[in-house]
């Protein structure tokens, strides 16, 4: 019998396991195929720390907004909804991924990413790679935006557009407008287009990536850049060797600008992911977990059997993760647990007014899931705890609309963790 | 004010396009005004067919002759337009009554083959439920026989501009997102218009001596500004499209009120329809509900079980601008047609209204309407819509030889082809100033940056939507997932507009689109929902989360 097993191996399942082996539990891990985690752009927030038109504000600010409109998020589970005590335990939280996902900034900060899009994404902490982040010397920066000819979503406009309008409120302070520049597109090769995720694997060839950064050094050094823009295509396993030999060829700052979902850096990110999962000694089956009466079991080729638990964390996300699933009504498709939207229990069918008119507002029905207690224990139709020893974790909680509210891997990981810990301390009390 | 106009043509869809290019050949001086864009209205949500009207062969004959022959006619002045869609209609087993059905239906369409030629379709023929399975397999195999026949299948949105296009180039002056906000009146006639542009805000003044009410579900409202009465009973139609073309023939099945209902290959995918209930809402609001889409796929699923496995990517609504009567079901309600000169019926001089029809004699009521406009104001040129061809029709197009000239694949040009006819040329001819323009903007169809550059330069698109309905951009599985900004931006550049509003007109094409799909919100399709959102709005914040004001 494992002590936790955690059912998901996104970003909510992967921090529930390694959290729960450093509280001492054994784990074991089932997941079938990949969901939001590996989909995403790999950015990590919150909360929304970058307010429409106005400056940044420190995380605690934001939480404390989402808490007021959103009384039913589960970020109201976490220290009694109380906004600081939220950014302390979130503050634990990334210790337990920082070294394995090379995350770098502070994660109550109020720093921005570049977008593909040529749009600013909250960046407290993020994976390092992306940019320009909490830096606060931007006076007087001097950006270059390389574009390749593969990456024709790529656009240069949009990033210089952006950094003309972004600077001057995320910079920190005032900054001197920094002056961005274009050199001629990079051309890579024959095909018109490529997926990202094969241009990536070019890069993964060192002799490739050393020829393109000589190749980018001729060009760009005459602009004299402080920072490099780069479409994150920088390769799958050696992004990071890849920048520090561009930031080396160039002598500036590079980083890679986040790419909306399909994106490399997600695939990265899920690979670090399954990385840290290893070094910590998880015990990762693959197959789809059904529970059926009396305990859990693994369906599928590999990894199936019976998978006896003494706690169990469901991590198994919302649509895309398969952890809820809409034929008529909306299911749990693990314990057939009760849906809510914010709360209220989801009628059987016709869900027609758990929608809004702009899909940029938030949608009821896509921030359904599971209520849970303080503790991150899934509650019945009666708000009595559905199961002892069961507790849940990311996007299959009720109350979360990333798309309008932000809040997808940061939450993720912040739930992940506590329910982890949760969970090795309800196994081995 | 400047000279007054000829006829002044409210209304955009089938009807006030074609009755703009007849008047305008005919030598009058034309000004169409649609409020929004061409065929948003019952047009470009019909089911796209130049329906030869099977169903109202026993109901309302000279309907279905008409349909016929004027389909003939859209053959020969737009071949490009058009595709065959072969149907099939399954009968179930059933013992003796299953039989007689058969025969019953068969002798139907033998009926309905008489009016073939008129439109050049192929006779009907009987298939046994083992012949049936090979072109269809997915049909339940219960089957006592199936009986097959075709009709064509046309692009409403590129018929009604392909009107357009015409009518500009017969002399006429032809603007979308124009509406007509009053009429003006001189005693109890009219004698012009007032529009307001919804893109500026601009309004304008114009006088004609006729002006043609062809608004469709609108009618009554703008006939009403004359104190002129127009009835109709508007009538929902709802179609669902699913994201793969799951079959080269169509299906006709029976919905659970006997209704016959089909499925037909259209585009990359398929199209479920249609309902017919009488809507008492506003024309500018319609939403397709959930009890619909369970109609729908309840009605198919009796002759395909498994179509509820596919995605359902969209859905499309409409309302029929039927010609009212009272104590008939919708159904059974005429589809004929009706030119109303409202100084005969209601002493209001200056105003004709055109109701009801179907969209394959749009051009009959266009010239019928154009007749009464024609003698009223001294016009002897004879109608010439029939023969003459429209844009696109008037020479050849050779894909391939498109395509070793712009290094394109052939699928691409002959698609363009489709769409554009000999026009394509022009789009062509950008692609080779221009090679960077041949690239896709949107994988489902597919569509080149140099198509999108020609439709807002010469076919009046001003929005992301109207891209959309001119080259289908968007609206097949990806809904705009990639295509939108993309399109928006290049949208953007023609307009000499900016980064923020590329993102708003992006924004604002991902708002119809998700209004499409509330309905069918299950399945791979939410999971669709929630990735497409997390990127547009979640990642890239295309609502405006990095402006100084929400367009959300």
């Amino acid at each position: 019998m494992v002590d936790v097993a955690v059912i998901g191996g996104g970003m909510a399942g992967a921090a529930a396991a390694v959290a729960a082996r450093r509280a001492g539990a054994s784990v074991a891990l089932v997941r079938v195929g990949i969901g939001a985690t590996a989909l995403a752009s790999g950015a990590i927030d919150l909360a929304d720390t970058l307010p429409p038109g106005g400056h940044p504000r420190p995380l605690a600010d934001a939480l404390r907004a989402t808490l007021e409109c959103r009384p039913a998020h589960p970020l109201g589970r976490i220290a009694g909804g109380d906004a600081d005590g939220i950014v302390s335990a979130y503050r634990d939280a990334v210790e337990v991924v920082r070294a394995p996902l090379a995350l770098t900034g502070d994660p109550a900060g109020c720093g921005a990413l570049l977008t593909a899009a040529g749009t600013w994404h909250p960046g407290g902490v993020f994976v390092a790679g992306h940019g320009p982040g909490t830096e606060a010397a931007l006076d007087g920066s001097r950006f270059h935006v390389v574009t390749l000819d593969l990456t024709p979503d790529f656009v240069p406009e949009r990033i210089t557009a952006a950094l003309d309008t972004g600077l001057p409120r995320f910079g920190g302070r005032p900054a001197e407008p920094a002056t961005c520049s274009l050199g001629e597109t990079v051309r890579l090769g024959a095909p018109p287009r490529a997926l990202p995720a094969v241009l990536a694997r070019l890069f993964d060839d060192p002799a490739f990536a050393e020829g393109f950064a000589a190749h980018c050094a001729e060009r760009v050094r005459r602009f004299r850049p402080t920072h490099v823009v780069f479409p994150p295509v920088l390769g799958l396993t050696r992004a990071r060797e890849n920048l520090a030999l561009l930031e080396k060829a160039l002598g500036a700052r590079c980083f890679e600008a986040l790419s909306p979902p399909p994106s490399v850096p997600g695939f990265r990110l899920q690979a670090a992911l399954d990385a840290a999962l290893a070094a910590a000694g998880v015990e990762v089956r693959e197959g789809r977990a059904r529970f059926a009466g009396a305990g859990l079991a693994v369906e599928g080729a590999a990894g199936a059997g019976e998978l006896p638990a003494r706690a169990v964390v469901l991590a198994t996300g919302k649509f895309v993760g398969g952890g809820l699933a809409r034929n008529g009504s909306v299911r749990e498709t693990v314990y057939g647990l009760p849906v809510c939207a914010d709360g209220e229990p989801l009628p059987d069918r016709t869900l027609e007014r758990y929608l809004t008119r702009r899909p940029g507002e938030r949608q009821p029905l896509l921030a359904a899931g599971v209520r849970v207690d303080a503790e991150l224990r899934p509650l019945d139709r009666n708000g009595q705890v559905a199961r002892p020893g069961l507790f849940a974790a990311g996007a299959v909680l009720d109350g979360v609309d990333f798309a309008a509210d932000l809040g997808g891997l940061g939450l993720a990981l912040l739930t992940g963790a506590q329910a982890g810990r949760t969970a090795a301390r309800e196994a081995r009390p | 004010m400047p000279d007054a106009f000829d006829v002044i043509v409210i209304g955009g869809g089938v009807n006030g396009t074609g009755i703009a290019r007849d008047a305008a050949l005919r030598g009058m001086r034309t000004l169409l005004l649609e409020k929004e864009d061409f065929g948003v209205g019952a047009s470009g949500n019909s089911s796209g067919m130049i329906h030869g009207g099977l169903r109202y062969l026993l109901s309302d004959i000279h309907t279905t002759k008409k349909s016929c022959l004027d389909s003939g006619y859209i053959q020969r002045i737009a071949p490009h337009l058009l595709f065959r869609i072969p149907l099939l209609f399954p009968i179930l087993a059933g013992g003796l009554r299953a039989r007689i059905q058969v025969e019953l239906v068969e002798a139907f369409l033998a009926a309905y083959d008489h009016f073939a030629p008129l439109k050049n379709g192929k006779p009907h023929c009987r298939l046994t439920a083992a012949q049936a399975l090979t072109l269809e397999p997915g049909l339940r195999p219960d089957l006592a026989a199936v009986l097959t026949f075709d009709e064509w299948g046309i692009d409403p949105y590129r018929l009604c501009v392909a009107n357009a296009t015409a009518a500009r180039e017969a002399g006429a002056e032809v603007r979308n997102h124009s509406e007509v906000v009053d009429l003006l009146r001189m005693g109890r006639a009219v004698v012009g218009v007032r529009t307001r542009e919804r893109l500026t805000g601009r309004t304008e003044e114009l006088q004609a001596r006729r002006v043609v009410n062809a608004a469709g579900p609108w009618l009554p409202r703008v006939a009403g500004i004359a104190g002129a009465e127009v009835r109709i009973r508007p009538g929902k139609g709802v179609h669902l499209v699913v994201d793969r073309r799951i079959s080269n023939v169509g299906v006709v099945a029976e919905a659970i009120d006997g209704r016959q209902i089909f499925i037909l290959p259209y585009d990359n995918g398929a199209l479920i329809g249609t309902t017919d209930d009488d809507y008492y809402g506003d024309p500018d609001d319609l939403t397709v509900t959930e009890d619909e889409v369970e109609y729908l796929l309840q009605g198919v699923e009796h002759l395909l079980p498994r179509i509820r496995r596919h995605r359902i990517c969209a859905t499309t609504a409409g309302l029929r601008p039927t010609l009212y009567a009272w104590g008939a079901n919708e159904d059974a309600l005429s589809r004929d047609h009706e030119v109303v000169d409202h100084e005969k019926k209601d002493g209001v001089p200056g105003l004709v209204t055109v109701a009801g029809g179907k969209l394959a004699a749009y051009r009959l009521m266009a010239e019928e309407a154009v007749d009464l406009l024609a003698r009223a104001l001294g016009f002897s040129r004879p109608c010439t819509t029939g023969s003459a061809p429209l844009p696109g029709a008037e020479e050849a197009f050779d894909p391939a030889a498109a395509a070793q000239a712009t290094g394109l694949p052939a699928y691409t040009l002959a698609r363009m082809h489709h769409r554009h006819g000999a026009r394509a040329h022009a789009i062509v001819e950008l692609i080779v100033a221009h090679p960077h323009w041949g690239r896709t903007v949107c994988e489902t169809e597919p569509v080149t940056e140099a198509e999108v550059r020609y439709v807002v330069r010469k076919e009046w698109a001003r929005t992301v939507a109207d891209i959309a309905r001119r080259t289908r951009l968007g609206l097949g599985p990806c809904q705009g997932s990639d295509c939108a900004l993309r399109a928006a931006e290049i949208l953007a550049a023609e307009l000499h507009a900016g980064p923020a509003e590329a993102r708003r007109f992006a924004a604002d094409f991902l708002a119809e689109r998700w209004k499409s799909q509330a309905a069918v919100l299950r399945g791979a399709q939410l999971a669709q929902a929630e990735i497409a959102r997390a990127a547009h709005f979640g990642v890239v914040g295309l609502q405006g989360r990095n402006d100084s004001h929400r367009t959300h």
